[in-house]
């Protein structure tokens, strides 16, 4: 119980971005508007802190008296967030020295939303989730914005903030009926509960005894939680346990809470129906902040989804995999078939990012260890290819966003066939065509989702797929075989190409070896 | 009487008047001020029900932060001839009317109809939760993660409001 030295050891990747965060800040009060060494502390600050994650992989732990769990799952996902955030800080660079916004806040706030992603995805417990999903959504409000004299950039945080507020709301009222049924905000013991309660079962009572951690729950905080709003189970109930109509009770509120945290997360991770707000700001947002979002983001979203789906619900849980299987169909279906009609990449990509997370989803819906290992190989697959096409998006932008069409591509092959090359790359990886990342990511989800008896799943993502597929190799068609005028204005930011190059090798490594 | 019951019925008494003037005062300004009056005997109350914590932070943080926020936006929008502001009989005064009076059913429902052990130990149970000693305890033990973590929140929304609302940029 408590805070051991140990806790420190444990999550050094977690604290090697905070220590760089503070440091970032220290830094730009004493010596203000020398954004380069922002930018190269924060990178510093990003890739110790992923090299200290894969040295942490081995270790399995928990640590902060249960607040978080540490090891291989944590771990892995630190590495995507840190690779995301010092990709996104390299591209940002020349974007952001282009449009005249090259300051420090832009890297403090990517290392404040790193923390956030961090923590949601090594949580152990509810209450860490929450203030995780906080700590990143704060900071991606104000990244979306940063442009403040944009119009665009300033409708994009504000729809991005209000609906993110009311989304957080959801997951918050979410969380109070999962502690109020339960009993506890921890993983752990909320799983030993999980099975009696979605099966509407009186609670036996050692479990409940157990599975209560400490005196403020042992003093029947939960019991009266449940009581002081149900009048009626009031009158009924004696003061000894639970009995069966209680317990029911108790099973109703926990399913309940289960649905609306799964909102709240739904939204996070922008899946059909709760996506609205993702091509807006996708749109208006600065094209690096959009990858980020579209990638760190949504990875994060996915570390705490899982984490509730495998830890905190367990395997028991029928009616919540029918609910994700539902809500993965429709995103598949909706992202793809809309992102047909879109002209703008950017919102291109947004649809399509609304179609991976119904991928992801089906692997979280099939709710066995292939759909886990699959949603964590596909969440990382994805981050390169679509943070690789993000950064293409950035170097082709113009101060007056007029360059964002599919259409001003054409021609690009002639003019700089390398650029060219890498963004098909990346394209026919989203896409799904093997030998590259994305067709193993869509591989290992779907195969899951046929393991656990969803076939109809796995057919309505092939399908999906191959609607996809379609708007993916326009891209293509446009750059190499249309005649045009695509240029780029300036010489192109070397940091851009670090960053372009390494998505692209790792596009490619991960699928020749998976 | 007790010197507890006493206390009790002259905050309860302060609770509910200022409530109503709070509703009743046509002048904005005025409305407020009969609120933090209210927030003042609530923490009263809260105090007397052992809950010091509660009480504390009801008066930081309502009668404080909170109150300042409503002045500060009852000025800004410069309400002006509050003459206006007066209004009917309107149907979402009747329909608020109708729910409050289901609320305050309710709630002598559930009071009667529980048995009085259990308000015995309901009682003790928040007399155990709501000091602040406890509250400290867990916050430093239990919960120290969480509250730390507060802290980064705090700082990413203080450097995300520089950004947005700074007059000159560099």
């Amino acid at each position: 119980m408590g805070f051991q030295i140990s806790d420190i050891a444990n999550n050094a990747p977690l604290f090697t971005l905070v220590a760089t965060g503070l440091v970032v800040i220290l830094l730009e009060s004493a010596k203000s508007g020398k954004p380069n060494v922002s930018f190269i502390v924060s990178l510093a600050g990003f890739i110790l802190s992923g090299l200290l994650a894969v040295g942490g992989l081995k270790t399995e732990d928990v640590s902060f008296g249960g607040m978080l769990m540490n090891g291989s799952y944590s771990n892995f996902f630190a590495i995507v967030f840190c690779l995301t955030g010092s990709l996104t800080i390299l591209i940002s660079k020349s974007y952001l020295e282009r449009f005249g916004q090259f300051r420090s806040e832009f890297y403090i706030l990517v290392l404040f939303a790193a923390m956030g992603m961090v923590l949601m995805a090594s949580a152990n417990d509810l209450i860490i989730i929450f203030l995780g999903i906080e700590l990143m959504s704060v900071s991606l409000y104000v990244l979306a914005g940063f442009f403040r004299t944009q119009d665009r950039s300033n409708e994009s945080a504000l729809k991005y903030f209000l609906l993110g507020a009311f989304a957080t709301g959801f997951l918050l009222y979410g969380i109070a009926l999962v502690y109020g049924s339960a009993g506890s905000t921890n993983f752990s013991v909320i799983h030993n509960q999980a099975p009696a309660l979605m099966k509407n079962q009186p609670l036996p009572d050692s479990v409940v005894q157990a599975g209560l951690p400490d005196s403020v729950v042992q003093a029947g905080l939960p019991d009266s939680v449940v009581q002081a709003g149900l009048p009626d189970s009031v009158v009924q109930a004696g003061d000894s346990g639970l009995p069966a109509g209680q317990a029911g009770l108790a099973g109703t509120i926990f399913l309940l809470g289960l649905g609306l945290v799964i909102v709240g997360l739904a939204f996070k991770v922008a899946a059909a129906p709760f996506h609205m707000w993702a091509p807006d700001v996708y749109d208006g947002a600065p094209t690096p902040a959009t990858g980020f979002m579209a990638t760190a983001a949504k990875a994060a979203a996915f570390g705490a989804f899982v984490s509730i789906a495998f830890k905190m619900i367990g395997s028991t849980s029928g009616t919540i995999s029918n609910l994700l299987a539902v809500i993965a169909a429709a995103s598949m279906i909706l992202g793809n078939v809309i992102a047909i009609s879109q002209s703008n990449i950017k919102r291109m990509l947004a649809y399509s990012s609304i179609a991976h997370a119904g991928y992801m989803l089906s692997g979280i819906a099939a709710a066995n260890v292939e759909g886990q290992a699959g949603v964590m190989y596909y969440v990382a697959a994805y981050a390169c290819m679509t943070l690789g096409a993000f950064a293409i998006v950035s170097i082709l932008e113009r101060d007056d966003a007029a360059n964002l069409s599919i259409d001003g591509y054409a021609g690009l092959s002639a003019k700089h066939p390398v650029i060219a090359a890498a963004l098909a790359l990346f394209m026919f990886s989203l896409a799904g065509i093997p030998p590259l990342a994305g067709f193993f990511g869509k591989y290992y989800v779907f195969l899951a989702a046929v393991k656990a008896d969803m076939t109809w799943l796995a057919i309505v993502g092939v399908l999906t797929s191959l609607i996809s597929a379609y708007y993916y190799l326009r891209v293509v068609v446009v750059m190499y075989f249309k005649e045009g005028e695509a240029a780029v204005e300036g010489r192109i930011g070397m940091s851009t190409v670090v960053a372009i190059a390494v998505c692209a090798y790792l596009v490619v490594q991960l699928g020749v070896y998976p | 009487m007790t010197i507890e019951s006493i206390l009790f019925y002259v905050l309860s008494a302060g609770a509910v008047g200022s409530a109503l003037f709070v509703v009743s005062r046509r002048n904005p300004v005025v409305a407020a001020l009969w609120l933090i009056f209210n927030f003042f005997c609530l923490a009263g109350l809260y105090l007397s029900l052992h809950a010091q914590f509660i009480a504390v932070i009801q008066i930081i943080v309502y009668a404080g932060a909170i109150m300042v926020l409503f002045l500060f936006v009852i000025m800004l929008l410069n309400l002006g001839d509050e003459r206006r502001l007066v209004e009917g009989v309107t149907p979402r005064k009747v329909v608020g009317g109708i729910l409050s009076i289901a609320v305050l059913v309710e709630l002598w429902y559930v009071f009667l109809g529980t048995p009085s052990i259990q308000h015995a130990a309901l009682g003790n149970r928040a007399t155990e939760i709501g000091t602040v000693e406890h509250i400290g305890a867990q916050l430093f033990t239990k919960f120290l993660l969480p509250f730390e973590v507060t802290s980064l929140l705090l700082t990413a929304a203080i450097v995300g409001a520089i950004v947005l609302a700074k007059r000159k940029l560099d």
